[in-house]
């Protein structure tokens, strides 16, 4: 159930951490699973770690998105349970999203993250082809 | 009390107003003579005969306004009306059916019928519209009014615990009477809507009643929290709460129509009707089930019985019913 | 008028002859004998024939998607050897990946019997009701039962970071190895849960 004010982990590599939901596009109700929503970025993801010694200049090459950017994204889990067609119900403990462009392509390249089935149904083959697992 | 004037016949209206004698009002006259229509006066006047129905086509008189507007009515209503009776069923409770094949989970709903039979028929001619009675299950004898006792009697049926009378279109889709309807009177895959008392709630107030947003819980508010709020404005919207105003009070245990639901299952043998999705109402209730009403009719493609067992088929139920012990079979009403 | 109407005495037919003296008496009229209504005998009843229609319909369903009776077993609460709340179990799905974590639930619900299964996929909690009779459902097997009896029905304290199980995968891929190993086969999960609940024991 994402709706206005909704924070979700962001789950790709475009250098945002936690996002927060501004917009739910073309859906009167809550976003769920596959539904793609407007969001502004809050927490930016830190790539000191991961990016080794003198990682200082590659950060902002890493980061592709900066803290108050607003962006389009895929809501890929929900902890609101989601029914599906054989009788199973799937919740995650977290909502989480991946951030796109305008035409619908990931920002990220690469996600971290088990992502829901649910996206096959809604075209987004792109996002489920990057994700490590789907359930 | 005045006296009255005495009844003479220059007390009567004028010769073109006096009532036609009855025995020529009987007949009735063909239409291309049509002498009625000559008749000069006012035609509510004119006598009518009570033993044609008003709602007799081939009664002359009853080519009163009021009947030709109702032909025309049931006419524009007629593609509305399913082609065959319905029946009722009890709703037992819900499960879900899957599909081997491809997985997918169906919720359902489980209807049993029971000795559904038809007691009476309503007729155009008589009745003025074409219905079938049917009665469900079974009531104690002892539990019936005379009347009620009589009505079944006639009909040559057992008391029953529910009658409920479903319109139909025509006179070809009234049954005979007694004629016992099963399951398979519905196909598995046809479209039927189901009709039933949603679950009562009692006394309930706005908020769950209508979704009313309530008062804020705190900003200095006290004791109204669930409160309906203004019923109305004062001067400007005539002092007074409009009629229909949405309020607290008893809310649910009123008619309810789902339409369209699939028949997913139908078991003869325990009377079973299984319809996906939900119908409405508590367990036990009571169903009515007809055909869908927005749905093309099927009766050719799914083969769709338009006459039910035959009647002798209910006599010899009704032989080896008999042979049960059931209770008194014959009532002294006084007793 | 008013000074007549007093209390009126209701005399017996029978008494008819001689009235009471003084007393005002309202005749009784003699009484219409009603008519005999011939009520019929009813048709067989089914709610006597079949009282449990949704009992049928289960019924049905079972016997096409569980004919051997052998997960209905796995699933019954009296069965020792059956499938208990804190068992960590392995789905095996018809089409698509297994579903394998921790039992925090069963909803015994006939032919609508589910499991919730607990687990952690890349470090995020996902939890999956499984419907256990529905035809996508190979398998259910136990790989490991809980050490102790669990006190409660519903173990959803274990959401909680501090009960939490994290993943079960390593458990699940042992699990799978020493099956392999042993070449079961994998047809009952009821025959082998005991052999492997002790060999999961040994390893703790």
């Amino acid at each position: 159930m994402i709706q206005l004010k909704t924070l979700l982990n962001c789950i790709d590599n475009s250098g945002a951490a936690i996002v927060e939901c501004i917009k739910v596009l073309r859906m009167e109700r809550a976003a769920r699973v596959g539904d793609r929503i407007i969001v502004v970025v809050q927490k930016q993801r830190n790539f000191g770690p991961e990016s080794g010694p003198g990682g200082s200049v590659s950060i902002s090459a890493a980061n592709k998105v900066r803290r108050g950017d607003i962006r389009h994204a895929v809501v890929v889990r929900t902890a609101k349970k989601t029914q599906r067609k054989d009788g199973t119900v799937v919740r995650f403990d977290d909502n989480a999203c991946v951030l796109i462009n305008k035409n619908g392509e990931p920002i990220g390249s690469r996600f971290n993250g088990v992502v829901g089935r649910e996206l096959r149904d809604k075209q987004w083959s792109k996002i489920l082809s990057l994700a490590p697992m789907h359930v | 009390m005045p006296p009255r004037p005495p009844l003479t016949w220059s007390s009567l209206p004028a010769l073109a107003l006096r009532p036609v004698p009855a025995s020529l009002a009987l007949r009735p006259v063909p239409t291309s003579l049509a002498p009625h229509t000559q008749t000069r006066g006012i035609r509510s006047i004119l006598p009518v005969d009570l033993r044609l129905s008003r709602w007799d086509q081939d009664n002359p008189h009853a080519k009163s306004p009021t009947a030709l507007s109702t032909d025309k009515a049931l006419e524009r209503k007629s593609y509305t009306l399913p082609h065959r009776t319905g029946v009722i069923a009890r709703k037992k409770g819900m499960t879900a059916i899957y599909d081997p094949e491809t997985g997918v989970r169906t919720p359902c709903t489980v209807l049993q019928l029971d000795r559904n039979q038809v007691v009476a028929v309503k007729t155009r001619k008589k009745h003025g519209y074409c219905a079938v009675q049917v009665g469900f299950g079974w009531r104690k004898p002892q539990n019936c009014t005379r009347p009620e006792l009589g009505h079944y009697a006639k009909a040559r049926v057992a008391p029953k615990e529910e009658l409920h009378e479903f319109k139909v279109r025509n006179e070809e889709a009234l049954l005979p009477v007694g004629a016992l309807l099963g399951p398979s009177w519905f196909k598995e895959g046809q479209f039927v809507d189901t009709k039933s008392n949603t679950k009562g709630h009692g006394f309930t107030g706005g908020m769950k009643r209508h979704g009313f947003s309530g008062q804020p819980a705190s900003h200095g508010n006290s004791l109204t929290h669930r409160a309906m709020g203004s019923a109305g404005g004062s001067q400007g919207s005539g002092s007074r709460v409009h009629p229909g105003k949405k309020m607290a009070g008893r809310m649910g245990n009123e008619s309810h129509t789902i339409q369209n639901l699939k028949v997913l299952k139908v078991d003869e043998e325990n009377g079973i009707i299984v319809v996906n999705g939900c119908v409405s109402g508590p367990k036990n209730c009571l169903v009515n089930i007809q055909d869908a009403k927005k749905k093309p009719w099927q009766a050719t493609d799914l083969g769709l019985p338009t006459r039910p067992l035959s009647l002798e088929t209910v006599v010899e139920e009704a032989v080896v019913a008999a042979a049960e012990p059931v209770g008194d079979a014959e009532v002294v009403a006084a007793a | 008028m008013a000074a007549q109407r007093r209390w009126h005495t209701i005399i017996p037919r029978d008494q008819l002859s001689n009235p009471p003296e003084g007393i005002p008496v309202t005749w009784l009229k003699p009484r219409k004998k009603l008519s005999k209504i011939y009520v019929h005998p009813p048709p067989r009843s089914m709610p006597k024939k079949c009282p449990d229609p949704v009992g049928v319909v289960t019924a049905s369903q079972l016997a096409t998607l569980d004919s051997s009776g052998a997960r209905a077993r796995l699933f019954d609460k009296e069965n020792t050897e059956g499938v208990r709340v804190g068992d960590v179990l392995h789905v095996r799905m018809r089409e698509g990946e297994p579903v394998s974590g921790v039992c925090l639930n069963i909803r015994r619900r006939g032919v609508e019997t589910a499991i919730l299964l607990r687990n952690q996929l890349t470090r995020v909690g996902v939890e999956v009701w499984v419907k256990v009779f529905s035809p996508l459902v190979q398998s259910v097997e136990i790989v490991q039962r809980r050490v102790r009896r669990a006190r409660r029905a519903r173990l959803y304290y274990m959401r909680q970071p501090k009960h939490d199980m994290g993943s079960v995968e390593g458990l699940v891929r042992t699990y799978l190895r020493q099956r392999a190993v042993l070449g079961s086969g994998g047809k009952g999960a009821a025959e082998m849960l005991g052999k492997k609940g002790k060999g999961k024991g040994k390893k703790k």
